[in-house]
């Protein structure tokens, strides 16, 4: 049982509330879902309740959040023993070498006999959907099988109260929707209360109990989901983000299945990329991440990476933009002058940042780049991700959605002939995912820049991409036009969603 | 090449778990050996003996079943220590060309060869958790265990970071040197991140964690320890 009354908080080096007057209530069994744009507060209440807020922040903290009758804010070591949180980046909640190890990792620190540890990290594993990754160490795996691992082992304490922030933001569609479900189980069968964070509607919705919308610090409509009208939606301070609880909405607002053309792939064109026969495996790996690549992407068009987690898409960007190095095979990146001209938005965007300012980031970048006029280039790229007002904020302060926004505007700017985009839409919400389509395909229409983005949001690629890639196990097993891929029979079998035919609530 | 040296170091100092002697062999003797193994290296003098501690190397290589990982933990190693070679043999007090100094210098660069890639193997081989276990239970504080553990999977990930936010950087026209920035701040995050997921998962909350790792095969880590031994009684007598 979750109770929030009256809370208030503020970072100490902010004038601001990040939190203002929460009040909320879940029974234990009960799924709450909080929805709300980038920035809205969303991680620092999951925070709260986690007990870590008063224990790791400096600031001002009012009212109260109540966890099995004990007030997490006056007694934030008790919270440990009823609240699991599972953050928003998977790699760094892993703390031991191996799968095993991680799993046991919690119960082990409750003193737990050693048959109960390992009973609880296997019901664990299993619940989650990882009991095939339980042999793996922690370096093999990808970022939706980290999310999986790093649920499992808050899983294993047996929390009353389990806090998810964007469970899902590495994990395909279709296994997403089977972790949903699992979660429903969970829930219902020991009696434990979820308070789930997450963008992505279509899956959660169905087995949330109550939502709540937070804008600005503040819950700004919350319901039970059973009793959800049209015109709440409608009349909903952010009617888009909650209208895409219902596909009717989502159609209604343009984002339909565009109509099918044959698979054809003109050889002849000119490429950007070149792969051929290409394999890469991870060190110390046993298997191959990446098993005969041969791709070849034409000149400016628009090419998906799509496949489910561990499939290699991110590997694959890698090697494009030369981080990685393949064991054998070969790649051309074509024109030398492309060199200065690749732009390269990892999944982490923390790693590109070296100014203190989402202005100077874009400001210098622009600089480096020798454009005519850095100052006006930096607040277009800015203007076009949305970034002016947090222009002069400390990038460290922004959340991890702008933060991806700033990291795409910082390799806009210099209008790349070739962009790489490493799952670009973990964390952003309905409205920036809307906005950075609009952004992808200005872009690659203005200054003819060729893009490759590699995501399991299907959605998203299909609004953007003309070609698509599904990379399966380390292997390409489909090329072609996105609206023909789509239309394949076999796609969910692939782990990949059809966000058209299926996945969205009737 | 200090992309291609970072990466080297990341490969050789990630965990390989392979189901094999060197991984199986009980840890506390593992590592017992391998302090046998430094003492001997330190008082070595001549040629016959570094020949005759050389063998620890194809020992632990043999017991790892794996060529690779001695391939990939020499490739680490190559160029610190081609450049302290390259600095001794010219700082040399007795003159670039004597025959002196190419002793010295041969000998100091085989010997910091044969220490730093057997420690790589044993390193990139052993469970941090097996480790942090044994020590655990003969009454290390569980803050020293967990710190070993936690620095075991953080360096790799610490390299690969710097390697992609180098590349990062280097795509934008900026020198390699401001990745430092970006690594670093990522770094503190990191670890204000790692402090919340470890207060979440009940580090600390008790004074007695349950032992989860089993410590290894004795005999494996007594044909190790045996063998160094055998190795510093031979070079005491050498001397």
């Amino acid at each position: 049982m979750i109770k929030i009354e009256n809370l208030w908080y503020r970072y100490s080096s902010e004038e601001r509330w990040v939190l203002k007057n929460i009040n909320l209530f879940l029974k234990p069994g009960e799924i709450g879902l909080i929805v709300g744009p980038n920035g809205s507060g969303k991680t620092t209440l999951a925070k709260a309740i986690a007990g870590i807020l008063p224990e790791f922040y400096s600031g001002e903290l009012r009212g109260k959040v109540i966890v099995n009758a004990v007030n997490v804010l006056d007694e934030p070591e008790e919270a440990f023993r009823y609240v699991g949180y599972v953050g928003e980046d998977p790699e760094v909640q892993l703390v031991t070498l191996t799968v095993k190890d991680e799993v046991m990792f919690g119960p082990s620190n409750l003193g737990l006999p050693l048959k109960e540890v390992v009973e609880r990290a296997n019901w664990a594993l299993r619940v989650s959907g990882a009991e095939n990754l339980e042999d793996r160490t922690i370096f093999e795996l990808s970022g939706g099988e980290m999310q999986k691992v790093a649920l499992a082992s808050i899983l294993a304490l047996k929390p009353k109260v389990l806090i998810l922030d964007e469970p899902t933001a590495f994990i395909e569609a279709p296994l997403a929707k089977k972790f949903y479900e699992r979660l429903r189980d969970i829930a219902k069968k020991e009696s434990i209360t979820i308070m789930l964070i997450e963008h992505k509607l279509n899956h959660v919705i169905n087995i949330a109990d109550k939502i709540f919308v937070l804008k600005d610090g503040e819950i700004v409509f919350q319901k039970n989901v059973k009793k959800l009208t049209l015109s709440d939606i409608m009349n909903n301070p952010m009617p888009k983000l909650v209208g895409t609880l219902f596909g009717k909405v989502a159609s209604k607002e343009g984002y339909e299945a565009k109509p099918l053309l044959r698979v054809v792939l003109n050889e002849n064109s000119s490429n950007i990329v070149e792969i051929e026969s290409l394999w890469y495996k991870y060190p110390r790996s046993k298997n191959y991440a990446l098993r005969n690549i041969n791709l070849k992407i034409p000149r400016e068009t628009k090419m998906g990476l799509l496949g489910p987690n561990g499939s290699g898409k991110s590997t694959l960007i890698k090697i494009i933009a030369g981080i990685i190095k393949p064991q054998r095979g070969v790649i051309r990146v074509y024109g030398e002058f492309l060199k200065a001209k690749i732009g390269y938005v990892p999944q982490n965007p923390t790693l590109s940042f070296i100014q203190p300012t989402p202005y100077k980031e874009v400001y210098e970048t622009a600089k480096r780049l020798k454009l005519a006029n850095p100052e006006y280039e930096a607040w277009k790229s800015l203007k076009m991700l949305g970034l002016e007002e947090y222009a002069e904020k400390p990038v460290l302060h922004l959340s991890y959605g702008f933060r991806r926004r700033l990291s795409i505007a910082s390799a806009l700017v210099g209008k790349p002939k070739l962009l790489l985009l490493d799952e670009p839409t973990a964390y952003l919400d309905f409205d920036s995912k809307v906005e950075l389509i609009e952004v992808l395909n200005t872009i690659a229409k203005e200054y003819k820049t060729t893009l490759i983005i590699a995501s399991h949001d299907t959605w998203f690629i299909s609004e953007i991409c003309d070609l698509a890639a599904i990379l399966h196990r380390g292997s390409v097993r489909f090329v072609g036009e996105i609206e023909s891929i789509l239309k394949l029979p076999e796609i969910e079998s692939y782990g990949v969603e059809n966000p058209f035919h299926g996945g969205v609530r009737s | 090449m200090i992309l291609w040296m970072l990466d080297k170091i990341r490969v050789a100092l990630t965990f390989s778990q392979e189901n094999t002697p060197l991984s199986k062999a009980h840890v506390g003797f593992k590592f017992l050996s391998l302090i046998l193994f430094f003492i001997s290296i330190t008082l070595v003098d001549n040629v016959y003996g570094i020949i005759l501690i050389s063998t620890y190397l194809v020992l632990v290589t043999l017991m790892s079943k794996n060529l690779r990982i001695l391939y990939e933990s020499s490739l680490a190693v190559i160029i610190p220590i081609a450049l302290l070679g390259f600095f001794a043999w010219i700082f040399s007090p007795t003159g670039i060309f004597s025959y002196e100094t190419l002793v010295y210098v041969l000998s100091l660069v085989v010997r910091i060869y044969l220490l730093a890639v057997s420690f790589l193997i044993i390193f990139s081989t052993t469970n941090p958790s097996q480790l942090a276990c044994f020590l655990e239970k003969h009454g290390l504080p569980l803050v020293f265990s967990q710190s070993l553990i936690l620095t075991w999977r953080l360096i790799p990930l610490v390299l690969k970071d710097v390697i992609e936010s180098i590349m990062s950087i280097k795509l934008r026209r900026f020198p390699s040197t401001k990745a430092l920035i970006p690594v670093t701040a990522v770094a503190i995050e990191r670890a204000n991140m790692v402090s919340e997921a470890l207060y979440v998962k009940g580090l600390g909350f008790k004074e007695k964690r349950t032992i989860i790792s089993s410590p290894g095969i004795l005999s494996y880590g007594l044909v190790l320890t045996i063998h160094s031994l055998i190795l510093l009684i031979l070079v005491l007598i050498l001397l």
